[in-house]
This record gives structure tokens, sequence and C-alpha cells, in this order.
């Protein structure tokens, strides 16, 4: 060995010099052709035994001659190599360090495996280098083992040898000892043959294989759950679960599936001794809108190895599948009849439409078995179905004959806890409705003139309605492309006709369309569309009965009913307070982040008419899972309404951001929910398994040495030659021994053929 | 009390009811966000034949559904040519007639398929009372020049038509040869309703309360079923398919059994 690390060897090789070419080497063997068909003719005639001897004798001489033609060498070297390396690898990954009470686990196994073949170790390291390595999931190279921890997320031996592969250059590796439980959870997880076979020819050594694990592994986990990311609100989801037990009893166990800690659905689980995995099924019906946090556990089995993958958790968006709109109507009219139309076509929709075909006051000359209209179930649509609905729509509907009194504080707290009410103007609506004064009249966004002569809540005369500032840039009157083509729009179609005479707006409305002549009592001009706040709720009044004119007059005008169709589209979007219209935006980068990867979230601030509401500080409270401890942190929006948060999760589980921010004097609120999840799936489905390490053995061409107490001795491939320091060629067929053995046997050939009578 | 009796009452208390209602419309006038905001039923006028053969019908029709209904009807008579652009302000238009009439202009037969296609509604009654006579050819080549010869089809038994207010079975008018309705239907809605029944000569009635022409071959009855159709069309032009939801359906299955036929 020289003071490099590299070795001086001596080797032999045999060849043939042939110095004629390939053409000499076709002649050559044209003749030999020749010669034996002409021995073999001659041969004719004679007893068997004289017929070999005649050929084998001439054959013989012939490929001697021959070879002497193409002078036969044995060539001596004396050459230099490197020392190839032997990779020990051993895997540290979690499942590594699974260790039962009272035994060591598979990591302290595989040390001290190592130690007792300390020697062995030290005889290969003579000839070559013997190199150490952990990998779970990247490579990592180590002079020794001793104060690894067995922590890796993941196990993906694939990428250990891809990475080993790449580290050595071409004939340097002479081979790898693979040292694992045989738990891969990446790509060699599923035992695949061929990928197994490509990885190890493009490693080009061979691979001996050692399995270690605890004795006594027990354990219980939540290994997989299959639930949609999506849900529709209010409809029954689907989620399954595959639930491993191994080496546990036979025995009953539960399986929850819970929501923020109370259990939504449970399933019994019959485990038996021979099944280790067992599929769960489970439904149940999300009741609000959102990012919800869901989890399927199964409790903690005696003497089991593993705790962190008894329950795992996972994120399902609940959104609308269609929004369910009440439509009460006081009497059917044109304004009714477009609008019921409207929703009727929209498949985002479900319409539970009621109107009131017959009051008290109409005539009732036939029975009502005649008659095809059905009771007002007032106590089912306003009590308990309400609900139900995203949005009500009071249409010219007057309360006070149909019972509903009693029921206008539920109207209200539905509003308050998030629903959503547009009134819409008629001679039965807003005052003259009879609602001033009640909990509906004081959520709505203007203040109805209470017990005013019944002439005088009316206005009777055609008017184009006038944009305020707010309605400008707010959503609902989008209704063209850009707010300039809304603008012009807005101006070119039909004149409406009439309004319910108001006050004037109430605190906290956005007032976004007036009449253009009249006044209310505050001296503003009268709110014709006007958008309130309240509390989780929103409510908007449209005080005409005329916006049908849109609808079809417009038609008749050659406009389309397109600005309609958009008026109410985006009306209803913003009552229901679609996310995409919300003042205060958390937008999360990502929805599911690894443990170690900040969470990063966009924070967006809008103001009432929708323009973009600069320096608004919005307070960012984050409230991780235990143990670790809520903090706020404070962003201030830039001139485009946004700022950035982020910070780093320190455990895994769900992350609920609550941001909060005073925006033009209106308090904003917002939930965004993250799941951060460990870095791999190692502890997920821990399976101690020897397959694929017997796999990796037999493919190249290495030796699967199961749970061996001491390495043996095993085979490596030689190093490759670096440099050639002598070299001396013995000609052969330059011998006189050569030439004496050659001439005999011609000689040979000669006596024999003459003996049997041919010369 | 028999059904005749019965029947007979409930008229006579129609008729009272009905004069005491008048002070109700005056009111109902006041109230309202404006005429334009009020249910018009709207008469076509045009070129040719006789486009007003029962002048006081309509109006009495629009009378009878203020009356009965919660709908809050414009009860003066509006004549609009079918020529008009004006069309378009009145959803709800009537065509009636007895003899033969000529073709709107291409303009305006354009605007009359885009008036029924985007929403309005067309009944047509004929008053000559008579299958494939002039009024009938003359609608039959309408329709015809509008949608196409197969658009015009007999409205079925379960349509919501039959129930949109009532509870009604054969389609009856002044006079009774053809009992079920045509229609055009466009877009999930009939948007046209062809009656050859005279409804409106049942509805007709001078100033001085007298039922202009009498009604054949079921009477009083008849003339009360009548109106009941010109009702329901009157209601399904404004709700649509509202009595088809749902919700609606036991109620009406149930009812189905105690109708009066």
């Amino acid at each position: 060995m020289t003071p490099l690390g590299l070795k001086t060897d001596h080797d032999w090789d045999f060849l043939l010099v042939n110095p004629w070419g390939s053409t000499g080497l076709l002649v050559a063997g044209i003749v030999m052709l020749l010669v034996v068909t002409v021995a073999w003719r001659s041969c004719r005639g004679h007893r068997a035994g004289h017929r070999i001897l005649l050929f084998g004798v001439r054959i013989v001489a012939a490929v001697a001659l021959l070879l002497t033609l193409l002078q036969p060498t044995l060539r001596e070297r004396s050459v230099t190599r490197s020392p190839n390396a032997i990779a020990v690898l051993v895997d540290a990954s979690r499942s590594m360090g699974l260790q039962a009470k009272g035994e060591s686990s598979p990591f302290e196994q595989a040390l001290h495996l190592l130690g007792r073949s300390k020697d062995r170790l030290a005889g290969w390291s003579q000839k070559r280098r013997v190199e150490f390595y952990t990998f779970g999931e990247t490579l990592q190279a180590h002079s020794g083992l001793e104060g690894v921890k067995p922590q890796e997320e993941r196990t993906d031996v694939a990428r250990a040898l891809e990475a080993l592969g790449q580290r050595y250059a071409k004939g340097d590796l002479a081979g790898v000892v693979l040292v694992s439980d045989g738990d891969d959870n990446m790509r060699l997880a599923a035992g695949r043959v061929g990928f197994a076979e490509a990885l190890v020819r493009k490693l080009g050594a061979p691979l001996h294989t050692v399995w270690v694990e605890g004795r006594s592994f027990r354990d219980a986990a939540v290994a997989e759950v299959f639930a949609d990311e999506f849900a529709f609100v209010r409809n029954a989801v689907k989620v399954e679960a595959e639930i491993v037990a191994r080496g546990l009893a036979s025995k009953q166990v539960e399986v929850k599936l819970e929501e923020g800690g109370k259990v939504l659905a449970r399933q019994v689980v019959q485990l038996t001794g021979g099944r280790d995995r067992y599929r769960v099924a489970f439904e149940f019906v999300p009741q609000r809108i959102g990012t919800r946090t869901f989890s399927v556990s199964i409790d903690p089995q005696p003497g089991e190895v593993v705790l962190d993958n008894n329950r795992q958790l996972f994120l399902v968006r609940v959104i609308r599948d269609r929004i369910r709109v009440l439509q009460v109507c006081g009497r059917p009219s044109w304004d009714e009849r477009f609008l019921r139309r409207l929703l009727k076509r929209d498949p985002n929709i479900d319409l539970i439409s009621f109107f009131i075909l017959r009051t008290p006051a109409s005539q009732a000359l036939v029975p009502a078995r005649e008659l095809s209209l059905i009771p007002f179930p007032t106590a089912e649509l306003f009590e308990h179905e309400l609900g139900s609905f995203d949005l009500v729509l009071l249409q010219n509907f007057n309360y006070g004959p149909y019972g509903i009194g009693t029921y206008l504080p539920h109207l209200r707290r539905y509003v308050e806890q998030g629903g959503g009410l547009a009134m819409i103007g008629g001679d039965l609506s807003f005052a003259s409705g009879g609602y001033a004064g009640t909990p509906v009249g004081d959520i709505l966004p203007v203040v109805l003139r209470p017990g005013a002569n019944a002439r005088e809540l009316v206005e009777t005369s055609d008017f184009r309605m006038a944009l305020t500032p707010a309605g400008r840039s707010h959503p609902i009157l989008q209704l063209g492309q850009s707010a300039r083509e809304s603008r012009e729009l807005l101006a070119k179609l039909p004149a409406l006709s009439g309004v319910n005479r108001v006050v004037g707006a109430a605190p906290g409305t956005t007032v976004l369309a007036t009449h253009p002549r009249l006044k209310g009592d505050d001296g503003a001009p009268l709110p014709v569309v006007a958008t309130r706040e309240v509390q989780r709720g929103r409510t908007l009044a449209i005080t005409t009965d005329s916006l049908w004119h849109w609808a079809f007059v417009a038609v008749g005008e050659g406009l389309g009913r397109g600005a309609y169709d958009r008026f109410w589209r985006n009306a209803m979007r913003w009552l229901i307070r679609d996310p995409e219209l919300r003042y205060l935006r958390v937008i999360a980068d990502q929805r599911r982040v690894k443990l170690g990867k900040k969470v990063r979230l966009r924070i967006r601030a809008y103001k009432a008419d929708y323009s973009a509401a600069k320096g608004v500080v919005v307070d960012c409270t984050v409230r991780p899972p235990s143990p670790a401890k809520p903090f706020t942190r404070q962003v201030t929006t830039n001139e485009q309404g946004d700022a950035v948060m982020s910070f780093p999760p320190s455990v895994a589980g769900p992350y609920v951001i609550v941001a909060t921010a005073r925006i033009e004097g209106r308090e904003s609120r917002e939930e965004q929910t993250v799941l951060v999840e460990r870095q791999g799936r190692e502890l997920r489905d821990p399976r101690p398994r020897s397959a694929l390490l017997r796999l990796l053995a037999s493919l190249s061409g290495g030796e699967y040495l199961g749970k061996a107490r001491e390495l043996p001795e095993l085979s490596f491939r030689d190093p490759e030659v670096l440099r050639v320091n002598w070299r001396r060629d013995l000609q052969l067929w330059s011998q006189w021994w050569w030439f004496l053995t050659v001439v005999l046997l011609l000689a040979l050939d000669w006596l024999v053929r003459r003996r049997l009578g041919h010369l | 009390m028999n059904d005749r009796g019965r029947r007979r009452f409930l008229q006579q208390l129609a008729g009272l009811s009905a004069s005491a209602g008048l002070c109700g419309v005056g009111l109902a006038d006041a109230l309202a966000l404006g005429p334009k905001t009020q249910v018009g039923l709207t008469q076509l006028s045009y070129r040719g034949g006789n486009a007003m053969p029962r002048v006081t019908g309509l109006q009495r029709l629009a009378w009878e559904v203020d009356k009965r209904t919660s709908v809050d009807m414009a009860t003066r008579g509006v004549v609009v040519p079918m020529e008009d652009k004006s069309i378009f302000r009145h959803p709800f238009l009537y065509l009636g007639g007895d003899q033969a009439f000529a073709l709107p202009s291409s303009a305006a037969l354009a605007r009359l398929r885009r008036f029924l296609t985007f929403g309005g509604f067309l009944l047509i009654d004929s008053a000559e009372a008579r299958p494939g006579g002039p009024f009938d050819l003359s609608v039959r080549r309408l329709v015809k020049a509008l949608f196409d010869e197969r658009a015009l089809k007999k409205v079925k038994r379960q349509h919501t038509l039959h129930k949109s207010f009532y509870l009604l079975d054969e389609v009856v008018g002044r006079v009774t040869p053809v009992p079920y309705l045509e229609g055009v239907e466009r877009d999930g809605r009939m948007a046209l309703v062809y009656t050859q029944n005279d409804m409106a000569g049942a509805w007709a009635r001078d100033n001085f309360g007298r039922w202009e022409y009498g009604v054949y071959p079921g009477g009083a009855q008849q003339r009360e079923m009548a109106f009941r159709w010109g009702i329901n069309i009157v209601m399904y032009a404004l709700c649509i398919d509202y009595k088809a939801d749902q919700v609606h359906i036991p109620f009406i299955l149930k009812r189905r059994k105690w109708q009066v036929r």
C-alpha cells in the first residue's frame, strides 16, 4: 500500500497477438476448414477406431499450427489500483428507533451488529475503504455511528442507493452492506421488482443486506385516511380509513371520527390474528362551510410501540353545493316573476318559493279543495328550517296577515348569525309592510318611517338610479366588464318605476345607488340600493319593485337581460358572504405545510366599496396545536391593501389563524386553517419486513444475511486499475518446446497415415 | 244544500263580493308603486280582421283576478298594436279575434318572437269558436311564422296551467269545441297559450253588470270555470311553474280527488 492509499499488484493475462489481421485469420480459417474436410473424406472406409485416430490427430495438429500462427502470449503486469469502497449503510429512520419495553431498538441492534463485526470491518479496510452512512430521507456520511439517532421522517432506500451511485465513480464501489428494518415507505414500498432491478444495475455492486427488527412489535395505526378535499355543506360526506393492527391480540377496538374534540361517528373493528389491515367507513354531514379539521383516531392499545400514528388529521374544505334561497313574496308580480325565473334557471341555486296567491281580503268563493293553494308553513320556514337557507328574499311581503310577527326575531337572529336577507320593494314592503320598529326593520340598511300615512310611504314616478361613490366600486353594481362600462350600462338601462320612501340610510350602511330627485329626512338622496353588515350576516335593501324592467324592457330596447342577471348574481354572492367578496381575506399559500417549512399567509383588506384598504393594521392570532402557545402578530397592509404574515410551525397539527382588523370603523374577521404535517410518513404505518432486503440482495448478486449477529466474509467487486507500472510478454509460440510440440504432432499425423495405408 | 244549489249560492256570493270589492281596487291603486308595477292584461291589435270581438272580457278577467287573488291588477284596459315596440312594457299580451287577420311585418314578427323567448306571455283566444275557421288558420299561420308549424302543441293535463290557482280539468269558455289548450313552449315555460273556446266571451260583462254572451252548454257553472281558467292562465304567466315545486305536490294530489269537474 502506498502512502496515498494506492495498492501495487501483479496480474497475468493470456492473449493471442495475431499479427496477420482479420484477413489472415479468415484465410487460416478457410484452410482449416479445407483440412478438416479433406481429413474427414480420407477417413472413409476405415474402421471407426482408425477413423477417430486419423481425424483426431489431423485436427489437433492443425489447431496447434493455427495457434502458432496466432502467436499466443502470456502477459505479466505490475499495476497500481485505488482501493474501492465498501459502503456500510444503516437505516436511521424513526421506525428504527421503535422500542418495546425491555428490548433494544432495531437501530441499537444495527450498532451491536457493527460492534461485533469490528474485526471483519478492520479486515476489509486492509484492502478497501470501509465507509459508513446513515439514510432515511437523505444519505448522510459518518466517520462512525456513535451518537447518531434514528430520527429521519422517511425511509427511502432507492434515494440512498441513487445517492451512493452518484457519490462513487464507476467501479469505485466494492459493495454495499445495508442494515435496515426494511420498512421503505417511498418508492420501494410496493417492492416493485423492475424498479429495484434498474436501481441495483445502476449501482453496479453487490448489495448485502441485514434485517433488524424489534421482537415484540405492537402497533395500532390509522395508516391512511381517504377523504375528498372538498365537501358540500349539509350533504353526507364519506370518509374511509385504513386501520393497521400488528402484534395485538384479537379484540374489539373503537375507531372515531372527530372534529374539534366532538365525536361525529364511531366504528368498532374486530381485530383477528390473521389480518393486520382493516377498512372502516364513516359518514357525516358537515353543517358549516369553511376549512375544517377532522381526525380519525384509535385508542392506545396495551404495549403499543408507537402512539403518534393512532390519530390522523385531515382537512376538508366545506363549500356550498348550491345556494339555498328562500323567496317569500307577498303577491305575484312581474318583479317576482323575473326574479323567480332567474333563480330557477341557475343550477347553483336551490330555490324554495312561497308566494301569497290569496290574501285574507281576497274573495274565497270556493272551498279550499278546489284550489291548488297550500297552507303557508310559517313555523317550518321561519323557525325550524330558517338556518338551512343561505339567503332569504322578502319580496313585497307584508308579514302581518300571516302571523309571522312572532318569527321576526328569528329572522333577525338568522342574519346576525351569518344569514343573508334582502328586502325588495313594493306596496307591501318596508314601512308599507309594517316593518318599522320590528326586529327585521332594525337590521335593514334603511331607516323606516313608523306609522306614516300609507300614501306617504311610496313614490310612483319613473327614475334612473344614481350611483354613489361606493356603488361605483362595489361588486353588486359591477354590471359590465369594468367600472366605467357598468356606469355607462346603468345610464342606458330602462327607467325604474316607483320607490318605497324611507327616512334614510341606517347607521353603518353602504348606500350604493340613490333616487336622482328624492331625499330622505336627513336631506341625503333617498337610498334605492343599500347594503349593511349585521354582525356575521348581511342585509340588502332594494326600494323598488321594478327591477324587472332591466330583465325584460331592456330586451325590447336591445340591451339584453345581462345587467339584471349580473346584478342579482352579484347581490347573492355578496349576501352569502362569498369568500371572494369578504372585506378581509386570509389566503394560505399552502393549506398543508410540512413541519420545518414556514406557514405563509397573504392578507388582503378591502373597504366597503371593495377598493384596496391600505394602512390597515391586522391582528393575526395563531392558535397552534398543543403544546405550542398561541401568539399574535400585527401586520399592516400596503398600497394594494396586501400584507404578508409567516411563521415557522413548531409542532405538527392544525393551526387556526384568526385575522381581525378594523376597516373604516367596521370590525372584520377572517379565519383560516393550515395543517402542519410531519415531514414524512415514517410512523404512519411502520412495518418491519424483510422482503425488500431479500429482493435487493438477490438482484444485485449480494447475500441476504437475515438477522445476522455478525457480518461474515462477503464478496465485493475488485478495484479498478489506476496505473500499469511495467509489462512483460512471454511469447509462447517462439519457445522451443512449442515448436517441438507442433513438429511432433505433424510427425505423428504423418506416421499414423503411413501405417494405415495413406502414404 | 245539494251541489247545484251550493254552486248557485257561491255564484251569488261571488257577485255580491265583486260589487263590494270595487273600492278595494281603488285602495290598491293608491298604494302600489305606480301603475307600471301593477299587472296588466294588454290587448293586441292588428291589421285586418276583428281584434276586439269581446271588448269588456279582458277587463272583467282582470277585475276577477284582482278580487279573487292577491295579484295587484291594472283593471284599466290597454291596447297595443302588434307592430308597436312598446310590447316589452306589457309582459302579458292577449290576442283575440273571430276573423282572419294579416301577418304582421317581419320586424314585428321578430320582435314578438323575441318577446316570447325572453319572458313575455301571449294568450290567444278565438271568438269564432270554430276549429279550422279563418281566425284559427290565421293563428296557426302566425305561430308558424314565429316558430314553426310543430311548435303549437296540445297542453297536457298534468301541466301547471291546470293547477296554477284552481285545480282544473277540461278547458272551457263561452263554448267548448276544443276541451284543451294548445301552447308553444320556450325555455321550459309555456310562452304562448291558445284556446278556441272564446274565453273572453264568457268573461264579457257590460257596464250594467249583465253578461254579454250566453255560455253553452254549461251555463253559469261553465262561465265560472271559464273565469277560473282565465285566472289560472294569468297566475301561470306570473308564477310560471311555481305550482310544480315539490312542496305543492302532496297537497295538489290530495285535493285532485275533490275537485269540481
